[in-house]
């Protein structure tokens, strides 16, 4: 089995462009999280992270013509042009392939005022997908990966598993997702938005905030692809469903006990040598709750977790692949960072919040998700 | 790795192997005949009625590929795999959604819909139906890639991921529908190995393109 | 409305709004648990009714928590309509 290495690494939220704008922000508590009353994405004011269209035409225009994408293709091209930039790989290479992982993708070009900006099957993943990978030249079929709010670990999963069995050498994976009307007025039916910035795993938390970015890790076989520094290793990750209720999490915590627990088999670690968690923590009720029978059950009460949710709200699509890049920096430079929004112990089995910046040399870190239709899964990255 | 049973969905028709299990006795709406087939299923499931088309859809494709297979006393929940492609998303759901909230004065989205409008849903369905709790995909392409199917449940096998596999397609846009389902098993849990497919990418192309 | 005015005509629009396949309006006993066992209802189902209030009635709920006291039963659904909509 060949190892896989993460040789690049990219962000876009609310909090910027490159992953060095997301951490100077983080590490002094700062969040991209605020009041949107413009009635643009829904009719009443709510809490969300959304990317500044201006700012993000204007990093756009610098690499490609704004005109001939939508949001959510310049958010997946740029991210994936700034994570291949500080790469080694050849995006165009045949042994090269592209995993991309969103919920909905372009579904906002079924409302009114833009359907005729683009061609009708450009609503399509797939064909979203081709105009991602056709930007960066690269030949193969994109491998699209749908699947709710897991999306993005699962593409790095499948990434993993197919380098390390030899069926090509790198993986661009690109997670993301925009906070369109269509999203937003969805999860505000649920009644699953907060009425402020999010509070994970806090006594008072009250629902999410929604977010929207990409976040792009490039995989390859390659060890010398892999710039220096602390090299950073994908170990393998496994997924499950809950098989309980479609919109609702477990209430027992085992699906995603399951799936973490098949990841460090596939990992070939022990709760022992997890040093660190990037937990989903969405902060609404049900799911915080959840994740803490989960992780309790598999034997990581005590190792130190945190949610980035309260920096840049929930990014569905993405949330996996750009907390999984903060979640790298922070084992690259031995920091794990605050659980923004969380102040009071409010979830019902015992786990370790981390709740201010400390300071932790991370040798092995699980990251996961959960998601609607009752999917969680679990990834293993190791220095 | 062994297909023990396919399912082909299409044009009001069900075909269950080489066998023609349910057809509709005039060309109904999609609505109208997979309602039709799922009563003739004899099953009493009435979350069956709040599902999504695509949802209802590979519902009655797995009730059938999996009926009498007695794969949850076979293997354990968390072995049990879904691994599904789809085109079209959930796009007839997202123009439903879309509907709802395209007018100020009338806007009025409910998650009922909305939460259909992911098109793993169909997965966790099925998994809530049968209490399987393994590996979970959903992948999206132009069209059905047999190829890519059989690597990437041949590589869940070959990591251990899962010991047991639906594994198929399911899409609807309008009229056209059409899900092709197929049960993979090991060799080693089951008596009658000869009587079976070989899972295999040609293989997997002739049964789907028996319809 | 008259109060059994409004239950027969609830019965009937949340057979409707929440796919109630094979329930007939006289299945749903107005003063039996709507959260029972009986109908299956669930999550989803609960914030479906709140979406039905809004659209048929300009009832509004924000708190998701108010609808265990509030949807107890067909009766007192309609008990609770009629004082909200006297009291707009």
């Amino acid at each position: 089995m060949n190892e896989v290495f993460v040789s690049g690494e990219n962000a876009i939220t609310s909090l910027g462009f490159t992953v060095s704008d997301h951490l100077d922000k983080i590490k002094n508590n700062i969040t991209g999280v605020k009041l949107y009353n413009d009635g643009l994405l829904f009719p009443e004011p709510f809490y969300a992270s959304l990317v500044d269209s201006k700012l993000l035409n204007q990093h756009f225009s610098r690499i490609g013509d704004p005109g001939k994408y939508t949001r959510f293709e310049q958010l997946m091209i740029l991210s994936a042009h700034s994570a291949l930039s500080g790469s080694d790989i050849d995006a165009t290479s045949p042994t090269t392939v592209f995993i991309i992982s969103s919920t909905k993708g372009n579904v906002d070009l079924l409302e009114n005022a833009k359907q005729n900006q683009f061609d009708a099957d450009r609503v399509h993943l797939w064909k979203a997908a081709a105009e991602i990978a056709g930007f960066f030249g690269n030949k193969n079929t994109p491998l699209v990966i749908s699947n709710a709010c897991i999306s993005g670990v699962l593409a790095i999963n499948y990434g993993y598993d197919l380098l390390s069995s030899g069926a090509c050498e790198n993986a661009v994976v690109i997670g993301g997702d925009v906070a369109s009307e269509f999203i937003v007025s969805g999860f505000q039916s649920f009644k699953s938005l907060s009425f402020g910035p999010c509070k994970p795993f806090d006594l008072n938390r009250d629902g999410l905030n929604l977010g929207e970015g990409a976040g792009t890790l490039v995989l390859t076989t390659n060890p010398g692809a892999v710039s220096s520094g602390k090299r950073i290793k994908v170990l393998g990750g496994a997924g499950s469903n809950d098989a309980n209720h479609i919109s609702g999490p477990s209430r027992t915590g085992d699906g995603l006990c399951f799936a973490v627990n098949k990841a460090m088999k596939q990992a070939g670690v022990q709760p022992a040598q997890i040093d660190f968690i990037s937990a989903h923590g969405t902060a609404t009720s049900f799911n915080d709750e959840m994740e803490s029978k989960a992780f309790s059950s598999a034997g990581l009460s005590d190792v130190p977790l945190n949610s980035l949710k309260g920096y840049f709200g929930h990014t569905m699509g993405g949330a996996g692949t750009i907390e999984s890049v903060i979640s790298i920096q922070g084992m690259k430079q031995s920091l794990l960072f605050n659980t923004l929004g969380f102040h009071e112990y409010g979830v019902p089995e015992k786990i370790t919040i981390v709740d201010k910046l400390t300071r932790k040399e991370q040798k092995c870190i699980l990251k996961t998700a959960s998601g609607f239709g009752g999917c969680n899964a679990a990834v293993i990255f190791a220095t | 790795m062994l297909i023990t049973r396919s399912v082909h969905i299409t044009k009001g028709k069900i075909v269950c192997d080489d066998k023609t299990v349910f057809e509709a006795l005039e060309p109904l709406p999609f609505t109208e005949f997979i309602k039709s087939a799922f009563k003739s299923l004899d099953t009493a499931y009435p979350k069956f009625y709040k599902m999504d088309k695509l949802s209802k859809l590979a519902f009655v494709a797995s009730e059938i590929l999996l009926k009498d297979k007695e794969i949850p006393q076979k293997y354990k929940p968390e072995t049990i795999g879904l691994i599904f492609q789809n085109a079209n998303s959930t796009i007839e759901t997202d123009i439903e959604h879309q509907l709802t909230i395209a007018d100020r004065k009338n806007y009025f989205p409910g998650p009922a819909i909305f939460v259909y409008t992911l098109p793993n849903i169909m997965l966790g369905e099925i998994c809530i139906r049968n209490k399987f709790q393994g590996e979970n995909a959903l992948f999206i392409f132009d069209k059905f890639k047999p190829e890519q199917l059989f690597a990437h449940v041949s590589l869940l096998f070959q990591k251990n991921k899962i010991d047991v596999c639906i594994a198929g397609w399911a899409d609807i846009v309008g009229e056209n529908y059409e899900s092709f389902m197929m049960l993979i098993e090991p060799e080693s849990m089951l008596a009658n190995s000869k009587d079976f497919t070989t899972f295999d990418p040609s293989n997997i192309n002739i049964l789907f393109s028996k319809k | 409305m008259e109060e059994n005015e409004l239950i027969d005509k609830l019965r009937k629009e949340i057979i409707q709004q929440l796919n109630l396949e094979d329930v007939k309006p006289e299945d749903i006993d107005p003063d039996s648990a709507l959260f029972g066992e009986g109908l299956g209802l669930d999550s989803i189902d609960a914030l479906e009714i709140i979406v039905l209030l809004e659209k048929n009635y300009g009832i509004k709920i924000e708190d998701p928590k108010q609808g265990k006291t509030i949807f107890a039963s067909i009766r007192i659904l309609a008990k609770y309509i009629l004082a909200n909509q006297k009291a707009q």
